[in-house]
Parts: structure tokens; C-alpha cells; sequence
């Protein structure tokens, strides 16, 4: 074709797509986080910073944060490195089990864990009361603790580390452990000096991404470490931007502070992250295919690893038991005889909160899908000037925590720029999932690009396939998965968000996720459990349904 | 039947950034005719081909298809149709949804389609796999569906990109007969992309060697064999030993015959025909022999002696490296010589002196080395 036209004659699809994602990014994600530095800094005047580091407590939530995050990034690396290593590389008996029942945690918010834990071990906890019973006045497990913070942490995003070690495992071809043995290594030396080595820069990249994620938790410091962590009587530094925005003090400029304190090291760790897991440089690649090959281990950390893995399933299994049992208990702690009181009052007094957030996690998570599938097309087919740019830009979002995006929505939207008025309606929490979910949609469907050989596609077109006709009948059908997806993934997380929505919900638009949040902090365990229940059971059955459309399988979560 | 259509490429160039894929390549390939791009990976055999399968924009020449010029047309409304390296069967469409898919999406009236589907499958002798799932098929299977689905639209050019290069030894010696019977049965102008020259002068009635971006030569496989135009042709295509000689004088001055040139050769004189030697060479020149066309004998039978350096054996036939000993003022020339089916008494060791001679009447001339 000689014929030079400009591009958007040429490409409209990729004009049009630039142009919108461009918008997007301007308008949903650069605006939000400029209006939260703007805050910070309102009057010109950068006192609140000063304030924030000579304030000993504001510098003990700072401290808390690193601490707290440290620890949980520890424990959850070595439990998801432990569940990984007995599912991809041993002969553990109950293997398939423990990696189905790992992926459990993906499906519940962080707060959801933490309040589980507290009909677990809180003072009316059911193992507080069997440790009364059997040592009356003895010592008793303190939920309300910076240990009690980094479990809860711990038990939701170990599963993000398991997944990312099983993918890092399964990508070692297991015959270079067989040529280590071959050459004389036992199992310890062959673990110490091939399998770890391998893994290195797969741990490393994780470590920074689960001590993001770790660094900008809500709901379990919130509900668990109200009265200190190890740090005098301060919390973690999303609770208190929180507190002081949301809280009597009402001061947003100091919210957004500590949104921007959070906010900066936040991304650096993230981009150096995924750097490191993008890199991946141990990957051996080769022309056979290295399907799972169990192999016996010495007996003792055969055992030694079922143990671990079993007392970790056990638990969450009695996590998720609690929160259902107790939805039917009349007092929990006091009273364990039956009820559907709570159900009851859930569906009446929260009916519109359920609907919402049907609504909006289902509208939210098709359009976040659609357009994230859309633009990863358009940016993996289609090459123009810039498009590695706007590929970057369009993954900021997956880098903000989401108290700094709802945090930024709320303060740009309020009415600080004429005509962007949003706040109190439905649309501003839609917009805020649909940006905060489609960088998710564009990698899953990137990663399902990558594998469509793009001769498919010109084959299409060289059968006389018109470009929409090819797209619909071609690409379209094999983007299927991949789309069901983030689809999914999109819903379960806008149905179990609750740090950006936070600042979003109003009278109108309650959600679901709050409603449990607020019956939690106001003790109203039955409930708090009866609206979770419901809140796991929508997922459940969206998971389910997408199963049978689209093959989808567990494997992505965000800051909770 | 199809109405063939030759192809036409005037001029084409196409840049990739600083690199130059294509050069100013024109060529026909000509009406029902089976035309080869023969080079090696990067000399801009696919790029041409995908230029006139409409699926690069190219940055100067011309492309017609019969009197028609294409460039302007999008891949989907060219008469061509392409097999890919891959096969590119869509994964998520049975063997007859992928045959189907041409005619559905160019409008053909639906009641035509079973009998055209069918009617391709059985000329690729597919008909009972019409409800296999694309991924349910072996490697040569996806080949002929690939040929099918290309067919069934009858279009007036065919384009195949290596499309042998997947499969094993001895199916792509099979497929490539069924590629040349298909070919011919359906009469239809292709042009095939290969790096194989063994593949290209089976099955082409044209060559096309392409090198840098350029054509090197083009012509019959047997000319291109024979009288490879310079010295890529003819380290190219087959093996080569390329000699370092003179061309002494034309014929004419030593009063024999106005048909022969004399030509200085390894410190020996001969006469070849002057229709093997392009006219624009002169003085010192490469002489291209063929290693069939070194005739090996006992020692005092032939002009030279050579010692074998090392051997071959693949039982159809022996190769042996051998460098030229003395009697001549070139020792040390290394030659390969081939012995077709050699008897126990022939297979030479290594080490062992033999004698040579060239068979002048087969060897043909290439410019001097720069």
C-alpha cells in the first residue's frame, strides 16, 4: 500500500484507543493523584510535612508501616515459598488440596481475614474460650496486636507469593535439580545451590511487591491495631490518613499527606518489582516441555512441609468456617444456638448495598475487561509512535494503592474543578474501579496475545475477512478466556474493596463491602458475618458461572 | 477452475528503519506457474512475499495481479490467498469451520459452502477429518487443511511461506511432491518462500535467488544449477568448489573454433564453450565445479594429484575433501569431489594419494573474487 494517509484514517481503531486511554489516564488517575499532592501542599505551604516528621506520633506510623510490612512480607514469603515448593517440587501427600485451598484468601478482603481472626482469637474468640477451659486464667492469644495486624496480613497475601514462586518453580527445568543430583549434590546441597540461586530474583520482586502491598494496608490495621502496634499508640499509615480525613478532624490536607508519604515509596518499590519479576533472568527456557514431575523428598521435610501446609489450610479453612457459622449463631461468644436473624436483617437493612455493589462490580468489571482487552490488542498489534509510553501510563494505576486512588477521587471530585462534580454518586465509584481494574485486564489479555501467533490473524484477513469481521470471529473468540478473566477478577475485587470506596460510598450509594466494614468496627459480629457470607457467596457463584464460560482459573488480588 | 493471473513486481523496496529488506526487486511470476523466492534468512524472501499478500505497506514499486495494480488493497480484498509457516489454523474452529471460513467471510451463498468445503478437503484427502479440532491434527494434517482453506475460494494466486519447514525429513520430501501435484492440478500461479534449494529446484518452474535484499538470478532450476549467474548462486545453490583461473584467450585467437574461450585452470589449459561463460568476464575469473563433476582414478590416470584430507560416507554417496598435492603450481587448492555409490574397492582413506580431472564440459564461470 503506497498510499501515506494520516493515521487516523490509516488506523482509526488505534486513534480512537490512544485518545480514550489518554483521557483516562489524564482525567481518572494524573488528576486524582495531582488534586492529593495539591492538597497536601494547599496554601503554598508545605507545613504539613514538617508537621508530619516532627510529630513523634505521626513518625511512629511511619515506623509502624515499615515494621509491620517487614514482618508480613517475611511470613508471607516463606508460607507462599513453602506451599510452592510441596506443590511443584515434592511427593507431599494432599498437594492438589493445599493448592486449591491456598487460593481461598484471594477470594476475601484483607478486613474480612481480620475479623475472622477475631472470632478466632479475640476475647471471645472460640480458642481464647478453649484455652479457658482448659487453663482457666492463663495466658491468652491478643488479636489486638501488631502480631495479630501481620497474621491477618500474612493469611491474605501469602497466596500472591505462592503464585508467584509456583509460576518461578515450574519455570525451572526440573532436570537441571536432576543433573545437581546426578553430580553428586544431595538434597540440601542441591536445594541450597540450585533451587534457591534459581529463585532469587523471583523472591526478590516479590518481596517488593508484597511489602507494597503490605505498606498500604487498611482493613486489618484498622480493625486489629486500634490501640498501637509496636510503635507507642499510633497505627499504620493508611488507617491514619484515613482517620484524619474520615474522622472528626476532617483534615484532608494531613490525609493527603500521609497518602503522599505512603504513596512515593509505594511506586518505587512496585516499578523495582516488577522490574525484577520481569526480568526473570534464571528462567531456563527450553524446546521440551518440563511438565510436573513429583519427586520424593527426605522423609523428615516430607512430613516436616505436611504439617505446614496442613495447619496453614486448616486455618484458613476455619476462617472461612467461622464467618459462615457465625452468620447463623445468635451472640457469638455468649450464645452459639441457631439463628437466620442476621441473614435477615443483612438482606433487609443492607438490600441496597448488595445491589449496588452487584451493580457496579458487575458493570465495572465488563467494562474494565472490555476496555482492557481492547487497548492490550491494540497495543500489542498495532505499533504507532509513543505506544510503549502510553502502555506504561496506562499501568499507573495498577502501582497506586487504593486508599491514593480513592483518597484522589474524593478530593478531585468534589468540586474543586468546575464541572468534575462528582462525589455522591454511583458513576464516581464506577470510574474508580473500571481505571483501578483495567490495567488487570490489560495484562491478562496481553499474556493471552503473546500466545495467538499473529499469522492467525492475517490468515483471517488474508481469507477475505473484513478487519471486524476478522476481530469478531477470530480474535475475539480466543481473547474469550482471557477476557472472563479480569472480568472476574475485576468483580471479586470491586465486590471486596473497601480502601478506595471508603472515601467514595454516600447515603445513596452504600456498598456491601462497607456496610461489613462498619458492622465489624460497631461489633455487630452477626451481622458483619451474615453480609460477608453473602459477599463470598456473589463471588462464589461469579466465579462459577465464569468457569463454565471461559475456563477461568484463581490468580490475582490487590491491596486490601 | 481458477483464472490464474501472473504476478507482476516492479521495482519493490521496502526499509525497516535503516535496513533495507527489499532493493528495487522486479520479477513476473507467470500464469499458473509455480515461481520460487530461494534465499537465505534475511535476503527478503518473505517480506516480498508478504508485500504481495498485502500485509506490509511497502515504500516504493508497484504489484499487479494480472493487469490490475494491488497496492492499494487491503489483504482481504487481494486475490491471493497465503499458506502460512505456521499453518495459522484458528485453534477455537474444527477442520471444516477452518475450510468454511474464506467463503463465509467473502459472502459465498451459504448452500454452496458444504459442497465447496467438501470438495477441498477431499483434493488434500482430508474428508473424514472435517470434524477434528485443528489441534487434534499432526503436523502434515494441518498442512493440507492449511492448503485446503487457501484453495477453496479458488483465488487467482497462491502464496506459500516455508510452508514446509515444520515437518519432519521425510514428510517434507512427501509433501513436497503433493505440493507440486496440487499445484498443478489446480493450475494455479504460486509463489513459494524457501531457504531449501533442494525443495526449490524440485518443485519450481522458476527460480528466484534473492540475497541482500536483491535477486541474484533468476531462471529454470536447471540454469540455475548449471550456470549459476555469480559466485552466491553457485556457493548457494548445491555445493561448489569455486577455483581461481583465467581466461587466456578467446578461441578465435588460437584459430580454433568461434565457440570456445580457453581458460587457465590449476596450472593446466582448457577449452569450454563460450555459452558458459558470461560475456561481461574477462582475464581472471572463479571457475564453479560441481564436487559430481571431479573424477577421481588411480594415481597416473588424471592431470592432478590430490590427497584426501577427509570423508563423507552417506552411502548413496561419498564425499571427500581433498587438497591438490603438487605437479601443479597451486598445491595446497582444497577441492570437494563427490563419488556416487561408491564400491569398496573406490572408498578412499584418509591420507590416501589420488588423481583428478575436472570435467571441463559441466563447469562454468563466475566473476573473480574483489
Amino acid at each position: 500500500m503506497n498510499t501515506r494517509g494520516s493515521l487516523i484514517l490509516r488506523e482509526p481503531t488505534v486513534v480512537v484507543t490512544v485518545i480514550f486511554m489518554i483521557t483516562v489516564i489524564a482525567l481518572f488517575v494524573l488528576l486524582p493523584a495531582a488534586s492529593m499532592l495539591l492538597e497536601s501542599v494547599r496554601g503554598f505551604t508545605l507545613h504539613r510535612y514538617v508537621d508530619f516528621f516532627a510529630s513523634r506520633y505521626f513518625r511512629h506510623t511511619l515506623y509502624n508501616t515499615l515494621l509491620v510490612s517487614g514482618l508480613a512480607t517475611l511470613f508471607s514469603m516463606t508460607a507462599g515459598f513453602l506451599f510452592a515448593y510441596t506443590v511443584t517440587r515434592t511427593d507431599v501427600p494432599l498437594r492438589r488440596l493445599f493448592s486449591t485451598i491456598v487460593l481461598v484468601p484471594m477470594l476475601l478482603p484483607a478486613f474480612l481475614i481480620a475479623f475472622a481472626l477475631i472470632l478466632l482469637l479475640g476475647r471471645n474468640g472460640l480458642l481464647n474460650q478453649a484455652l479457658e477451659i482448659v487453663n482457666p486464667g492463663g495466658v491468652r492469644f491478643n488479636i489486638y496486636s501488631p502480631w495479630g495486624v501481620i497474621l491477618a496480613q500474612t493469611l491474605s497475601f501469602f497466596p500472591m507469593s505462592f503464585l508467584l514462586f509456583a509460576a518461578a518453580l515450574s519455570a525451572i527445568d526440573p532436570r537441571l535439580e536432576d543433573a545437581a543430583q546426578d553430580l553428586g549434590g544431595d538434597y540440601w546441597y542441591t536445594l541450597r545451590r540450585v533451587t534457591l540461586p534459581l529463585m532469587a530474583p523471583a523472591a526478590f520482586g516479590s518481596a517488593l511487591l508484597l511489602f507494597m502491598f503490605h505498606a498500604s494496608a487498611f482493613g486489618a490495621p484498622a480493625l486489629l491495631g486500634g490501640r498501637g502496634l509496636f510503635f507507642g499508640n499510633a497505627t499504620m499509615l493508611a488507617p491514619e490518613a484515613i482517620i484524619q480525613t474520615l474522622g472528626a478532624r476532617s483534615d484532608w490536607g494531613m490525609g493527603a499527606t500521609l497518602a503522599v508519604v505512603l504513596v512515593v515509596p509505594s511506586i518505587a518499590l512496585f516499578l523495582a518489582g516488577e522490574y525484577y519479576l520481569k526480568r526473570r533472568s534464571y528462567v531456563t527456557v527450553t524446546g521440551a516441555p518440563t511438565a510436573f514431575r513429583p519427586r520424593p523428598v527426605p522423609s523428615g521435610v516430607k512430613w516436616t512441609l505436611f504439617a505446614l501446609c496442613l495447619l496453614i489450610s486448616l486455618f484458613i479453612a476455619a476462617v472461612v468456617a467461622v464467618v459462615a457459622v457465625g452468620a447463623f449463631t445468635q451472640t457469638w461468644g455468649i450464645n452459639y444456638s441457631f439463628t437466620d436473624r442476621h441473614l435477615r436483617t443483612a438482606l433487609t437493612a443492607s438490600r441496597r448495598s448488595i445491589n449496588n455493589s452487584i451493580f457496579l462490580a458487575g458493570s465495572g468489571g465488563f467494562a474494565a475487561a472490555l476496555f482492557g482487552t481492547l487497548s492490550a490488542w491494540v497495543f500489542a498489534r498495532k505499533s504507532f509512535r509513543g505506544s510503549r509510553v502510553v502502555d506504561a501510563l496506562s499501568m499507573i494505576p495498577y502501582a497506586l494503592p487504593g486508599m491514593v486512588m480513592g483518597l484522589g477521587f474524593a478530593i478531585a471530585f468534589s468540586g474543586n474543578i468546575p464541572g468534575l462534580i462528582m462525589s455522591g454518586t454511583g458513576l464516581i465509584i464506577f470510574l474508580n474501579h473500571v481505571v483501578r481494574r483495567m490495567p488487570y485486564g490489560i495484562r491478562s489479555a496481553a499474556g493471552a496475545i503473546r500466545q495467538i501467533d499473529p499469522s492467525i490473524e492475517e490468515a483471517a484477513a488474508d481469507l477475505g475477512g473484513r478487519p471486524v469481521y476478522s476481530f469478531v470471529r477470530v480474535t475475539m473468540p480466543l481473547l474469550k478466556d482471557a477476557f472472563f478473566a479480569s472480568f472476574v477478577f475485576g468483580f471479586i475485587n470491586m465486590m471486596t474493596d473497601i480502601t478506595a470506596v471508603i472515601f467514595l460510598v454516600s447515603p445513596r450509594w452504600r456498598l456491601l463491602s462497607v456496610d461489613v466494614f462498619n458492622a465489624i468496627e460497631a461489633t455487630r459480629y452477626g451481622t458483619a458475618s451474615a453480609l460477608s457470607l453473602i459477599m463470598i457467596l456473589s463471588t462464589l457463584i461469579v466465579l462459577a458461572v465464569a468457569r463454565v464460560l471461559g475456563g477461568v482459573r484463581l490468580g490475582g488480588k490487590e491491596a486490601g | 477452475m481458477n483464472s490464474s493471473q501472473a504476478v507482476t513486481v516492479r521495482d519493490l523496496t521496502k526499509r525497516y528503519g535503516n535496513a533495507t529488506a527489499v532493493d528495487s526487486v522486479s520479477f513476473t511470476a507467470e500464469a499458473g506457474k509455480l515461481t520460487t523466492l530461494l534465499g537465505p534468512s534475511g535476503c527478503g524472501k518473505t517480506t516480498t512475499l508478504r508485500a504481495v499478500g498485502g500485509f506490509i505497506t511497502v515504500d516504493r514499486g508497484t504489484i499487479m495481479i494480472g493487469d490490475r495494480a494491488v497496492d492499494s488493497l487491503p489483504p482481504y480484498r487481494r486475490p491471493t490467498r497465503t499458506v502460512f509457516q505456521s499453518y495459522a489454523l484458528f485453534p477455537h474452529m474444527s477442520v471444516r469451520e477452518n475450510v468454511a471460513f474464506g467463503l463465509k467471510a467473502t459472502g459465498t451463498p451459504r448452500r454452496e459452502i458444504p459442497g465447496r468445503v467438501a470438495e477441498a478437503l477431499q483434493l488434500v484427502g482430508l474428508q473424514e477429518f472435517a470434524h477434528r479440532q485443528s489441534g487434534q491434527l499432526s503436523g502434515g494434517q494441518q498442512q493440507r487443511v492449511a492448503f485446503a482453506r487457501a484453495l477453496v475460494t479458488r483465488p487467482e494466486v497462491l502464496l506459500l511461506d516455508e510452508p514446509l519447514s515444520n515437518l519432519d525429513a521425510k514428510l517434507r520430501v512427501q509433501m513436497r511432491l503433493e505440493i507440486r501435484r496440487l499445484q498443478q492440478e489446480v493450475g494455479i500461479t504460486t509463489i513459494y518462500v524457501t531457504h531449501d534449494q533442494e525443495e526449490a529446484l524440485s518443485l519450481s518452474d522458476t527460480v528466484i535467488v534473492m540475497n541482500e535484499g536483491r535477486i541474484e538470478q533468476q531462471g529454470t532450476p536447471w540454469e540455475i544449477y548449471e550456470h549459476p549467474a555469480n559466485r552466491f548462486v553457485a556457493d548457494f545453490i548445491g555445493t561448489s568448489n569455486i577455483i581461481p583461473a583465467e581466461i587466456v584467450s578467446s578461441g578465435t585467437d588460437t584459430g580454433k573454433t568461434g565457440d570456445d574461450l580457453t581458460i587457465s585452470c590449476l596450472g593446466s589449459t582448457f577449452d569450454i564453450s563460450r555459452d558458459r561463460v558470461p560475456a561481461e568476464i574477462t582475464g581472471r575469473c572463479g571457475l564453479v565445479i560441481r564436487p559430481e563433476h571431479i573424477v577421481l582414478g588411480a594415481i597416473g590416470e588424471g592431470s592432478l594429484t590430490a590427497r584426501v584430507l577427509a570423508r563423507d560416507y552417506r552411502g548413496s554417496a561419498a564425499d571427500y575433501r581433498l587438497a591438490i598435492e603438487d605437479g601443479t603450481d597451486v598445491p595446497g587448492t582444497e577441492l570437494i569431489a563427490e563419488v556416487s555409490s561408491p564400491t569398496g574397492r573406490q572408498l578412499l582413506e584418509i591420507g590416501e594419494q589420488v588423481s583428478l580431472r575436472l570435467d571441463t564440459r559441466r563447469v562454468s564461470v563466475v566473476p573473480a573474487e574483489e
